[in-house]
């Protein structure tokens, strides 16, 4: 298969999911209102229903401003037809921290809530996991970059 | 940065994730494995405590459930060995760009997709509730990333024939 050929199912790929991350990005922060409306009622709600609120707004926050960056990584994708660049490469690298970070607000949040340390600890662990495995997206990223521009070059 | 360094950096990062990703494969089991000694046991003991109604309703529900479970676990199955393949691919060989590390991403992604279809077809059958997760749209990310790898790989064999 050629490389124009491939570009262009990139395209086509890239508008599914940035259809579908965007529709996930509103669902997921229409949820965040819709929850904190809950939370405003602070004093009619019971410490228990609070404990187990507040992780999930916080979660569904942190989910829907992932699914916000990996909407704009394929929209540049889509436009541009070209996976590596700058842009998208420091975007993936947002995606990582953003899920590092969750995992640490996650402990505080669970333990807060009454967790043993051992049960809020296992989601911050995935969460780890994943940003190191986002991080190693975006270094490949950045390999295909520099075989980008030798491509551009020759060309 | 140069290619090398890029490239031994990349390496490091995978050997990295392969451990990670054995850790939590480990610690997930060993998590589950007392609720499901306990579920074993409880379910062992409460058979002679069932009544015939309860046996027959049961008995339709476990034969709908069983496939379902089955395939379950073969694509938990399926994803660990391609998750792990496409790390320790990115670990050996010398550039991440090949055509075994791109068919391993497309294959994690559609078992993500299929995964969580058969999820929720399960707990439906299980618990009577109907919850669609987020794997599947981590899995058509994969699959969009799995072309991405296919145009790295392009050109990837451009920069060698250059050479």
């Amino acid at each position: 298969m050629n490389k124009t050929k491939v570009e262009a199912m990139i395209k086509r790929s890239s508008l599914i999911v940035m259809i579908i991350a965007a529709v996930e990005t509103v669902f997921a922060l229409f949820l965040v209102i819709m929850e904190c409306r809950h939370l405003k009622n602070i004093e009619r709600l019971p410490d228990a229903f609070l404990n187990l609120l507040l992780p999930e707004v916080v979660e569904m926050f942190f989910n829907g401003i992932v699914y916000l960056v990996w909407t704009i990584i394929f929209y540049r994708i889509f436009r541009s037809g070209r996976p590596f660049t700058n842009g998208n490469i420091i975007a993936v690298r947002v995606v990582a921290a953003l899920t590092f970070i969750k995992g640490f607000v996650w402990v505080f949040i669970r333990y807060g809530a009454g967790d043993s340390i051992l049960t809020s600890i296992v989601g911050p662990f995935f969460s780890t996991f994943g940003a190191v495995l986002f991080l190693l997206f975006a270094e490949i990223m950045r390999y295909g970059k520099l075989l980008q521009i030798e491509s551009d070059e020759t060309l | 940065m140069n290619n090398e360094k890029l490239m031994s950096k990349i390496r490091t990062v995978s050997r990295i994730s392969v451990v990670g990703a054995v850790i939590y494969i480990a610690v997930s089991a060993l998590r589950f494995v007392p609720d499901a000694v306990k579920g074993f046991k409880d379910g062992w003991n409460s058979v002679d405590a069932d009544t015939g109604a309860q046996e027959e309703v049961m008995s339709w529900v476990q034969l709908m459930v069983v496939p379902f479970a089955i395939a379950f676990a073969a694509v938990s199955l399926i994803i660990i060995v391609s998750g792990l393949q496409v790390l320790f691919g990115m670990s050996r060989n010398v550039s991440p760009f090949n055509d075994k590390v791109s068919k391993a991403v497309k294959k994690l992604g559609i078992s993500f997709i299929v995964f969580d279809v058969v999820k929720t077809v399960l707990y439906l059958f299980m618990y009577g509730t109907l919850g669609i997760g987020m794997v599947w749209l981590a899995g058509l990310i994969l699959c969009a990333f799995a072309l991405v790898f296919r145009y790295g790989t392009i050109l990837q064999q451009e920069s060698d024939e250059l050479l």
